[in-house]
């Protein structure tokens, strides 16, 4: 019998936007199993006994992770916040892969405008599996997916990130329903309030489909760190599989 | 390994262009992208403002798209795109261009101009070019029921693209209030009636008849606008094209511009860290509205030189950190802006943008301070105001009153100067 690995440290952002680029800094240097971000806005805290660390003291210090990889991620979350004021889950997703892949921290923009230019001609299926490949896992590992407003898919990025399952995001629910139908392992799935068309056929579609329960951007970070026992919280639909 | 599919797809449009078309087409783009406002965008991570801009553009006529690299195929991609939308370029400003994010960000404007006309959504059923192909129209048709605007970040340059309803300027709302200032101003009432355009030309009518020229009807508007707590201005700017050279604008010198500058007596500049004092401000700004009214006629000039020196146009916007790089904001305390440009339409036929605009301002930066969007149809509504009366005036061959034209500030607190009439 194996004990369970040692819970990440909790690197605390008090922006989304420190978050997601705190995220992306974590995916590029493979380190989320050593330190996973929390997105903890001030006023809010998380549970007593809970280890953390606040993220300007990391940058400063440069403990967990170089300051300049930390800024490259910034300088790209910004720039792509720029023309509609959210980032494309899927971009992001890919961006933290880029710098998993071993891609310098200066050709990430261009892989990974490369990238979803592929996935943008792949079948929904296939694009899983071009995650798949980059990831360099198997069809055993779980999966995430996302659909409808891209603006609410960061939790799922971050909730696939930290375990190391693929992403993708799918502009539609049937899409993501045709991604999932071909999956033998978990799923989770991020979708918006209100069912939009597709979903509860989605929801019944998967062998184990959990969906990503509605609450704030701090408490899915909260859900995707393993900070509260919430996991099993999800069943959200009639025909959904715990 | 193989190109991606957008990038080869782009690339191929681009060869199958014939050679002459793509240099005159990329000639154009550059001409366009060099009297820009300020742009820094970056091209696949690398950044590119005005003049490295030029000259990728330059590099890309001088050789043949199949020798251009993935940067210079993106951000020639990007002009063309612009060129083919009919957007305003400064929409991408401080993004990271790629194919990807260019296909997205087009796809999502067309999707949103469909959303706004209450039609189906073919969006992916279409190449990127003919998504961009598309857009004007789309536009236009949106245009038919919305005013657009813009809301502008002068610290990042960005900038997002905003549609009011038509409905909400509600042109046709003449207060009493104002009606009631325009006749104890002017000693001419402001006609009753249904038609606002009707209204307005009755009292440019009767202010000839009486002989109190028409620049006094849009200083009157312009110190109500002061006035109107709905705006709670600090300062209010209007500017119009005084009268003469109106077939030929590029030709239009400072003296042939009306600009006149109204400050709250509530607002002191000086204890909110501005350097210059009330006439100062009022000089610097007036002077500058009519070199803006210079430079953006040149855009009409028939010679290319001229176009080149030219200032782009604008449409109705809200803007923030407007003195972020702009030395003579700094100076008069030029920092949340409103600003409603309205086109002139002259004897001729023409029709001018560029030429004229109503503005306030506000000495701040507090953030609940900004101006919102909800703010600009109250602001439009003045300003096609202004534009009857303007318009009227240039029918009539009325000059506007020359004490508005020069560097000297009108104290209309003193004395109503202009009562003399001048025509074209």
């Amino acid at each position: 019998m194996t004990s369970a690995p040692p819970a990440p440290l909790l690197v605390v952002a008090e922006t989304l936007d420190d978050y997601a680029v705190s995220l992306g800094t974590a995916s590029a240097g493979r380190a989320l199993r050593d330190w996973t971000p929390v997105l903890v806005p001030p006023g809010e805290s998380l549970p007593e006994g809970v280890e953390t660390v606040p993220l300007h003291g990391e940058i400063v210090s440069e403990r967990l992770f170089a300051r300049d990889t930390w800024r490259a991620y910034q300088r790209l979350w910004y720039r792509w916040l720029a023309p509609r004021d959210f980032v494309a889950p899927m971009r992001w997703y890919l961006a933290g892969l880029a710098g998993r892949s071993g891609v310098a921290v200066d050709h990430i923009s261009e892989r990974t405008d490369l990238w979803l230019q592929e996935q943008s001609a792949l079948s929904p299926v296939d694009r899983v599996a071009h995650v798949r490949a980059l990831l360099e896992t198997g069809a055993d590992a779980g999966l995430v997916g996302g659909s409808g407003r891209p603006e609410s898919s960061l939790a799922a990025v971050a909730y696939a990130a930290v375990r190391e399952w693929p992403f993708v995001w799918l502009p539609t629910a049937d899409e993501l329903a045709e991604a999932v139908d071909a999956e033998t392992g978990a799923v989770m799935v991020s979708l918006p309030s209100g069912l939009p068309e597709g979903a509860a056929g989605l929801l019944a579609t998967g062998p184990e489909v959990r969906r990503l329960p509605d609450s704030t951007m701090a408490e899915l970070s909260r859900l995707a760190a393993r900070v509260e026992p919430s996991e099993s919280a999800a069943p959200a639909a009639a025909g959904a599989t715990a | 390994m193989s190109p991606p599919p957008l990038a080869d797809a782009m690339r191929e449009a681009w060869v199958a262009m014939p050679d002459e078309e793509r240099a005159e087409l990329l000639l154009t783009v550059r001409d366009q992208y060099a009297i820009l406002g300020p742009v820094r965008v970056d091209v696949l991570g690398v950044p590119v403002e005005n003049e490295s801009g030029v000259e990728m553009a330059d590099r890309c006529r001088s050789t043949v798209p199949a020798e251009w690299s993935e940067r210079e195929l993106v951000f020639a991609t990007a002009l063309r795109l612009w060129r083919s939308s009919g957007m305003n370029f400064t929409e991408l400003n401080q993004a990271d261009f790629g194919l990807a994010l260019l296909d997205d960000f087009f796809r999502a404007k067309r999707t949103r101009y469909l959303e706004l006309l209450g039609r189906p959504d073919d969006t992916l059923a279409l190449d990127l070019l003919a998504v961009t192909s598309s857009l004007t129209g789309l536009r236009e048709d949106v245009e038919r029921g919305y005013a657009r605007c813009f809301a502008i970040d002068g610290g990042t340059w960005e900038r997002r693209e905003h549609f009011l309803p038509a409905e909400s300027i509600a042109v046709g709302d003449i207060a009493d209030d104002y009606a009631l200032r325009l006749k104890e101003r002017l000693g001419v009432a402001l006609p009753e009636g249904d038609a606002w355009r009707e209204r307005f030309a009755g009292l440019v009518e009767g202010m000839e008849r009486r002989g109190v020229n028409p620049a006094e009807a849009l200083a009157t508007t312009a110190d109500h606008v002061l006035q109107d707590e709905r705006l709670d201005a600090d300062y209010v700017v209007l500017t119009a094209p005084r009268g003469v050279k109106l077939e030929q604008p590029w030709t239009l010198e400072l003296t042939d511009v009306f600009s006149y500058v109204s400050i709250h007596e509530s607002c002191d500049p000086g204890t909110r860290g501005v350097r210059l004092d009330d006439v100062q401000i009022r000089t610097a700004i007036q002077q500058r509205m009519r070199y803006n009214v210079t430079c953006r006629g040149r855009n009409y000039s028939p010679r290319r030189e001229d176009r080149l020196k030219a200032q782009p146009f604008q449409f109705p916007d809200i803007a923030i950190m407007e003195d972020a790089h702009h030395g003579g904001h700094v100076a008069s305390g030029i920092r949340l802006v409103a600003r409603a440009p309205f086109p002139v339409e002259v004897p001729s036929g023409q029709r001018w943008r560029g030429l004229a605009d109503l503005r306030v301002n506000r000495v701040s930066y507090k953030e609940q301070d900004r101006y919102l969007f909800e703010d600009l149809p109250l602001l439009v509504r003045y300003s096609l105001w202004c534009k009857a009366i303007a318009e009227e005036s240039y029918s009539r061959g009325l000059l506007l009153d020359e004490a508005y034209c020069g560097k000297q500030v009108v104290d209309r607190a003193q004395a109503m100067p202009g009562r003399q009439l001048s025509h074209a």
